[in-house]
């Protein structure tokens, strides 16, 4: 609820920055060479901001403000917002964060660590990528 | 606002409200059931998918408790609840454990002989089942990895029902959760259930409960209406149920005492192929270190290979190749932190506040220790660590002294097993409820969920739930008889 109603220029720039770092958690996970772009990073992202977004309120509120200043942080390390960095530089920088003992930091780095591969390999699996990516037969029914 | 009127007003359709609503409408009571969530096919969506999480899962899986080390746990939003989600395990509790329940809180009619026929009927109603024709070649890597070192296994049942000769095939359509078992006896035997229908506060009238305010979801408009009730039963889980009542006014030992099963996840990568995804969710545990600690598989598809490898293990897609020879596997622990639970003003969710104690991070600890040597010991060439992103293990000697002092806050914590949030017993100063559920201070007013266990089952505890569910509605519907 405390989400829902971001003006519109926060909205669009948490959209960018949740982009960059789907990008950067899974660019390891499909190399690019393979198939010229990261399939399912646009569909990623957009998963992953719903899932932040979802989370609740009290929660989410905070994870959206780490998000963007984590954002901002980069001015003073890298030279520039996290967003608007090379790959290889929001890589380092993500992986800075992590191992850090400070609690809203770890849950940062776990929620994007843990959610974006996830939702990524959920995304092949969802559209019949997998087999093409790993080889025949893991591109089942589901089930539990 | 629209009034509605109803004998037993039941909140929450999971395991808790489904038994409640069943019994007590096959005895002829006129009963209404408010399930916040929405009623999905047992097969709308794969289990444990993103589509499942969005379908069926509160806050789509994401729900955080704070303190220290973040915990995140699950709880269906759906009809069926948490039954529609969850392993599907099923286990009677050990003796001892009942035993100790009554010892402490001096519950009335609690001796295990007299709840063991409760648990026959729900492994009857609710088709309790092992796989048949054997559960699968990780369960026999389990086995293999236990008995190496001298211990012990069990073949834990499900809530599944296997029709044919290949058990894998079966998995696909077979869970018996609650929307496909008890909801619709309820219905059959003339229950009302309302999906979609969030209960705002209960309405009372001195220590009478006269009902609820509720606002109710169909086809996009949303309206608020008045249900006066009889009797009220929340039975809406171990978070919610407390939430509720406390929005509501009942403060009394109740959301003071939460407690759940925490549990660490590794993924391990073998010599040999094993990860036969339909099987499903694997049905062998190490029940050696029971109670304190419980070592199993999980469901291992991709993308959960994918959740757990973990950032710091490097080339994911290259480790994905080897899904096959890869698996999950989870230590989870008789927590001993104790949790308290708040409404939050304003946007009325639950604020948690539990902390992992250090006794807790000991047992996980040992827990990874024994996995280890489990794991190993079974043939893995590789186990990650659950701690700052994974790095990996290539002995149990390593892995052990990893564990030996697992860091607060630096690990994915996560637990589905929530409980003990409106404990029952006889002595009021401690308990939220009499030996029967009934809310102290209150005429008609009942709990019947995972909230009034006094302690942990020990075990995946959906069918204690169940049982402890029905031998109060029992009690409260017909005399106990």
């Amino acid at each position: 609820m405390l989400t829902r109603n971001l003006p519109p220029s926060t909205r669009a720039r948490l959209r960018d920055v949740v982009r960059a770092i789907a990008e950067a958690e899974v660019a390891d996970e499909l190399h690019r060479d393979e198939l010229g772009a990261v399939p399912m990073l646009v569909e990623t992202a957009e998963v992953l901001e719903r899932r932040l977004l979802g989370m609740p309120g009290h929660f989410a509120a905070g994870m959206v403000v780490l998000t963007l200043v984590f954002d901002r942080s980069t001015t003073v390390t890298d030279g520039g917002a996290f967003r608007a960095l090379p790959l290889a530089a929001r890589r380092r920088a993500l992986g800075r964060l992590r191992g850090k003992p400070l609690g809203p930091l770890a849950n940062f780095t776990t929620f994007y660590d843990k959610m974006a591969p996830f939702i990524f390999w959920s995304q092949l699996e969802e559209h019949g990528l997998l087999g093409a990516v790993l080889g025949p037969g893991c591109d089942h029914g589901g089930g539990a | 606002m629209k009034v509605a009127a109803c004998d037993i007003l039941v909140v929450g359709s999971g395991p808790g409200g489904a038994m409640t609503a069943c019994v007590a409408a096959e005895a002829g009571r006129d009963v209404l059931v408010l399930e916040e969530g929405s009623h999905h096919a047992v097969d709308s969506a794969p289990s444990f998918s993103l589509a499942e999480m969005d379908q069926k899962y509160r806050n789509a899986g994401l729900n955080v408790t704070f303190g220290g080390t973040s915990i995140t746990y699950l709880e269906g939003r759906c009809v069926g609840g948490g039954s529609e989600i969850n392993a599907a395990l099923y286990h009677r509790p050990l003796e001892k454990t009942l035993r100790a329940w009554q010892a402490r809180t001096g519950i009335r009619g609690f001796e295990p002989e007299a709840l063991w026929r409760h648990f026959e009927a729900v492994e009857a109603d609710c088709n309790v089942n092992l796989v048949p024709g054997g559960n699968g070649p990780a369960c026999d890597l389990l086995r293999r990895g236990a008995g190496a070192n001298g211990w012990s296994t069990r073949e834990i049942a499900r809530f599944w029902k296997y029709d044919g000769e290949q058990p894998a095939q079966a998995m696909l359509t077979g869970r018996q959760s609650m929307s496909v078992t008890l909801v619709p006896r309820a219905v059959r035997a003339g229950a009302r259930l309302w999906p979609d229908t969030r209960v705002v506060e209960l309405t009372r009238k001195g220590a009478r409960v006269t009902g609820a305010v509720a606002i109710r979801t169909i086809a996009g408009e949303s309206e608020r209406i008045e249900v006066r009730a009889k009797e009220v039963v929340v039975a809406a889980g171990a978070v919610q149920t407390p939430r509720i009542l406390r929005r509501s006014g009942f403060v009394h030992n109740v959301g003071d005492t939460l407690r759940l099963h925490p549990m660490i996840r590794v993924t391990a990568r073998f010599r040999e192929p094993f990860n036969d995804l339909g099987y499903g969710v694997p049905t062998e545990q190490v029940d050696q270190f029971k109670p304190e600690l419980t070592l199993g598989c999980s469901y291992s598809s991709i993308p959960h290979l994918a959740l757990w490898m973990g950032a710091g293990l490097g080339d994911k897609q290259a480790r994905l190749r080897d899904w096959r020879r890869t698996g999950i596997f989870y230590v989870a622990a008789v927590g001993t932190g104790v949790g308290r639970i708040r409404d939050l003003p304003v946007v009325h969710e639950p604020f948690i506040r539990l902390p992992l104690t250090g006794d807790d991070l000991g047992r996980l600890g040992e827990g990874l220790t024994r996995l280890g040597q489990l794991l190993f010991a079974a043939g893995a060439e590789e186990v990650s660590s659950p701690v700052d992103g994974g790095a990996a293990f290539r002995d149990a000697a390593s892995l052990e002294s990893a564990a030996r002092q697992l860091p607060q806050g630096r690990m994915p914590v996560s637990t589905i097993h929530l409980f003990s949030s409106v404990p029952m017993g006889e002595d009021p100063t401690s308990t939220g409820t009499d030996s029967f559920g009934k809310v102290w201070g209150t005429e008609n007013l009942r709990v019947n969920d995972a909230s009034l266990f006094p302690e942990s089952p020990a075990v995946n505890p959906q069918g204690t739930v169940l049982a402890v569910a029905r031998r109060n509605v029992v009690e409260w519907i017909h005399g106990g008889a």
